[in-house]
């Protein structure tokens, strides 16, 4: 690809100079960046002379030099794109200190660029003498050098890497001055990369000047080369270290078309033009041109039409609104044009999003759960024995008649949840029939060892049917894996929480005696991840790689699927203890120093199992921010600063590795560490994004901030229920997609087409769509929130309702009013949230009235 | 009293016979048994019961685990079960996946 020219009009490079230089080489650089319309300066001691001429090395050939590098101050140093320390003995005159307890004004220069990331600094040849007073600048980080130095390289603790150039991060080192030209184009490369002149960021984006890429004119937004990598937070100090990418050969820019997307907040728009200026979500800027073929849409929820916004594109492209962006990138000017085709705005007015209405999730909760009621039982009667977990795309069965019990659950689990949200007393039937037909034909009741536990599922042929006992999942063959166990609890732990059903206590209890009994490790804690059919041991020699293991499932998603909610139905104290003890292992195991991201697995002394199938050393993003959301769940149940540090750390850490700040969105499962030689943790299969690691981020960064009122913490939430809400919602069919491209184009192929899957099944979505309501309402919006119950009259001990609908911080919400069987009623402990039920023949319907208290938000 | 399990192949029919005691002691013995036969993949298993005294949950679990690995459609068939063997069974419902008969003349 060629190069077109005055690529860095504007910019300065300033470049160390003393005697000994090597001829070609500054000759070289003094015409290569001029050529691209740089500003070169040359800076040396000048020891109170107004300038100083030097010789060359090979050929004395005078070099006259008038810029003071002691006269270099922070703003002038802010001004300079790149320092250069070049070859030859430049760098060793210039570490020459006449006070041995002093730096030389040449280092401490040099240190001061280090301390500014925007400050590109290139060291080639020997020029690395230059850092060997301040090795802590380069240790930890790649970089290559004149092989007479490789030695003081590693003693300066750096990783010295076997390649001409190399780039790591904001560092650029060069092998020697042979590879000048190199050396420079790598240079060039990078600052035109960072074209956009910098300037203050829009009140949202972080860190907005540290990472400026635009995607326009001249820097093509796949690696050119490395963008400078802003500095991560000290909690990932090590990752931030780790090698950062080489420059690849020749480096590769993609000169074809292609389409993509873009989130951001308009910066500026000129009508007239077209030309819209956008600043993403890490504060790089991206220009793109408005058209006459651009559409524009509002968003829109589940059920509700299609709004057009094309006929007003000027007055709603102003500063500050957040908006997608989907077009074409065309290569062309050395660069490439980005023509916007599709627009789509989250909010009718600056900084307002369409989903923070308070019913916008209701309503969603409501289509969901009308899409499954009508794919699994049409209009009429509720029938599970025509219930099947595989629907297709638009709701449609398939021959396939298996019942697995945990997409029954989960389904349970969402009706139940429409049920509390909307009142509507079709959803509560489906929930009430689905846990009768669990109980029925998913139970084994287990007389000898007072235990209950849960089919896989069930294949039905007409009358009969075969019980699925086993896992038929590829991770969890041929055993009980605790995963399964847990989430059939979810769907009938819901339920409990509205009737107060005993048998379904019943059946959670004899649960968690096969839990605590089988899958508990009473010796090191938490629990194993799978027992085996037939002694019910963890340690059985017929679970291959699955024997005496704990994962994050196993150990985690107790939490999350059913025991929080458990715990919110009973206040029983073992709940709660149980809770606290996932807890704290999930704190003292799971984080690890060298990742951003927890560890997933474990051997049962919590040694790391990084060998295990798929998962190897692999993370799953949305289960980082799994254990951020319900650490901040558990701080309203018992609060220790750990789980609150934990969890912040988390929510600071993981946009940078987990998210598309380009695009908006949350990735799936990346290596938990870099390779040598990768800039970026590299995706394990795809970059595609799943909607229950949405859901994750979403509820993380609302609790996050709702707890704090950290606005960064809002941003997140916001961008990320901005990018569900555009791209998961199936508009045409109902539900939502399983997965979506990283531009937000639905991915519809094999199983991440159907709408019933094991996972699918209207937990995630309902469980988003319901905690986020609550949050939404009464941590962040201060709205208020009615509930909707139907107790058993044999139902709750002591006949007390609970009707917190998540663990909440003290003192934050209130029960204001309570309506049993549509009259008011005056029974309840308006701190507590809790209604003591009449005395009654049958069940009642109860509505819970909560608002926020005035004030009352503290950190807990 | 102690547990036995012989197995009969009558061309794609296994049929095994128990006697005694299947309880957790037993069980994997048991489930050694009824693996070989559905690594047959034998049309139809029939137990033979009458003379089995007690099936604790763990020997259910085998018949469970081994009706799952029969191909579908194959049959299980349970003779002469004692009710309160029976009763173990339908509390885990699988009598609504085998084929529950009186006696071998049935």
């Amino acid at each position: 690809m060629s190069t077109e020219g005055a690529r860095l009009t504007g910019r300065t490079i300033a470049i160390l100079m003393e005697s000994d230089y090597v001829e070609p080489e500054l000759h070289y650089y003094q015409r290569r960046f001029a050529e691209e319309g740089a500003k070169v300066e040359f800076l040396t001691r000048l020891w109170g002379q107004p300038s100083i001429t030097f010789h060359g090395h090979e050929y004395q050939q005078p070099f006259t030099v008038d810029g003071d590098l002691e006269a270099v101050d922070a703003e002038r140093l802010a001004s300079f794109d790149a320092l250069i320390v070049p070859s030859g003995m430049v760098s060793d005159r210039l570490r020459y200190t006449e006070d041995v307890k002093e730096l030389s004004p040449a280092v401490k220069l040099l240190r001061d660029a280090f301390a500014r990331p925007e400050v590109l600094k290139g060291i080639i040849c020997h020029g690395l003498w230059l850092a060997a007073p301040i090795p802590e600048v380069v240790r930890g980080r790649r970089l290559t050098c004149h092989n007479n130095l490789i030695g003081d390289a590693r003693n300066m603790g750096a990783v010295y890497t076997d390649q001409d150039v190399v780039v790591d991060g904001d560092l650029v080192t060069g092998r020697s001055a042979g590879h000048c030209h190199l050396f420079a184009r790598m240079l060039i490369d990078l600052v035109a990369a960072r074209t956009a002149p910098r300037r203050p960021a829009l009140p949202g984006p972080r860190r907005p000047a540290e990472a400026v890429r635009s995607l326009t004119a001249d820097a093509a937004p796949a690696p050119v080369a490395a963008p400078v990598r802003a500095p991560a937070p000290a909690a990932v100090a090590a990752p931030a270290a780790a090698p950062a990418p080489a420059a690849p050969e020749g480096a590769y820019r993609p000169d074809f078309t292609f389409s993509d997307l873009v989130a951001g907040y308009v910066t500026d728009y000129d009508a007239d033009r077209g030309d819209l200026g956008l600043r993403t979500s890490d504060g790089r800027t991206v220009r793109a041109r408005v058209g006459p073929t651009t559409t524009a849409e509002f968003l829109r929820n589940l059920g509700h039409p299609y709004v057009d916004a094309g006929a007003h594109l000027a007055d709603l492209l102003v500063p500050g609104r957040h908006v997608f962006a989907h077009g074409i990138y065309y290569s062309e000017h050395g660069g490439h044009t980005f023509e916007a085709k599709r627009l789509v705005f989250v909010g009718r007015r600056v900084g307002e999003y369409e989903f923070a209405d308070p019913n916008w999730w209701v309503d969603q909760l409501k289509e969901l759960a009308r899409f499954y009621r009508r794919a699994q039982f049409g209009e009429g009667e509720i029938d599970y024995a025509d219930y099947r977990t595989v629907l297709r795309l638009g709701g449609d069965k398939t021959d396939s008649h298996v019942q697995e019990t945990d997409t029954i659950s989960r389904l349970i689990y969402g009706m139940s949840s429409a049920y509390m949200l909307t009142g509507d007393e079709d959803f509560l039937e489906v929930a009430e029939r689905g846990t009768a037909y669990l109980r029925d034909h998913m139970r084994f009741v287990d007389r000898d060892e007072d235990v209950v536990y849960w089919y896989h599922g069930i294949e039905v042929n007409g009358d009969s049917e075969r019980k699925l006992f086993t896992s038929e999942f590829g991770d969890d063959y041929d055993a009980i894996p605790m995963y399964e166990q847990i989430y059939a609890l979810a769907g009938p732990t819901q339920l409990y929480r509205i009737t107060g059903d005993r048998r379904i206590a019943s059946d959670i209890d004899g649960t968690l005696r096969l839990i605590k009994r089988f899958f508990r490790d009473d010796d090191k804690g938490g629990y194993f991840s799978h027992i085996d059919p037939i002694l019910l041991s963890p340690h059985h020699e017929s679970l291959g790689p699955n024997r005496a293991r704990k994962n994050w499932n196993s150990v985690g998603d107790h939490a999350p699927a059913y025991l929080f909610n458990l715990y919110l139905a009973t206040g029983d104290e073992a709940h709660r203890a149980m809770l606290e003890e996932c807890f704290d292992l999930i704190a003292e195991h799971m984080p690890e120093a060298g990742s951003p991201f927890v560890q997933e697995r474990f051997h049962a002394d919590w040694t790391p199992d990084r060998s295990w199938f798929w998962q190897q050393n692999r993370a799953v993003v949305g289960h980082n921010l799994k254990i951020a959301w319900n650490l901040m769940r558990m701080m309203s149940v018992t609060a220790k600063d750990g789980y609150r540090e934990l969890a912040e750390r988390i929510g600071r850490t993981m946009p940078e590795f987990g998210s598309d700040r380009q695009r908006g969105g949350w990735y799936d499962v990346v290596e938990r560490t870099r390779a040598e030689g990768e800039g970026v943790h590299r995706f394990v299969w795809h970059d595609r994004k799943a909607w229950w690691q949405q859901e994750q981020a979403i509820l993380a960064y609302q609790i996050l901030a709702g707890h704090s009122g950290d606005g960064e913490f809002l941003r997140h939430a916001r961008e990320a229920a901005a990018f569900y809400n555009a791209y998961f919602l199936d508009h045409d069919e109902g539900g939502v997609f399983f997965n979506v491209l990283a531009d937000g184009t639905p991915y519809l192929v094999g199983n991440e087409r159907f709408k019933g899957s094991h996972s699918m099944s209207m937990y995630h979505t309902a469980e988003l769509c319901f905690l986020a309501t609550v949050y939404e309402r009464l941590l962040i919006d201060a709205e208020p929130l009615t509930l909707h119950f139907k107790p058993r009259p044999d139902g709750f001990a002591d006949r007390t309702l609970r009707v917190a609908p998540d663990a909440l911080p003290a003192g934050r919400v209130r029960l204001e009013w309570v309506e049993i069987d549509g009259r008011p009623y005056s029974a309840f402990d308006a701190a507590a949230l809790t209604v003591k039920l009449p005395d009654s023949e049958h069940a009642v319907t109860v509505r819970a009235h909560l608002a926020p208290v005035e004030g009352g938000r503290t950190r807990g | 009293m102690s547990f036995s399990a012989t197995m009969r192949l009558d061309d794609d029919v296994a049929t095994i016979r128990l006697t005694g005691d299947l309880d957790a002691r037993s069980a994997p013995e048991f489930n050694e048994l009824v693996n070989e036969a559905t690594g047959l993949q034998v049309n139809r298993m029939v137990l033979i019961m009458d003379e089995l005294a007690y099936m604790s949950s763990a020997g259910l679990r085998c018949l469970v685990f081994a009706h799952q690995k029969m191909p579908p459609g194959r049959d299980l068939v349970l003779v002469g079960a004692r009710p309160e063997v029976v009763e173990t069974i339908k509390l885990t419902g699988f009598d609504r996946s085998v084929l529950i008969e009186q006696s071998t003349e049935a």
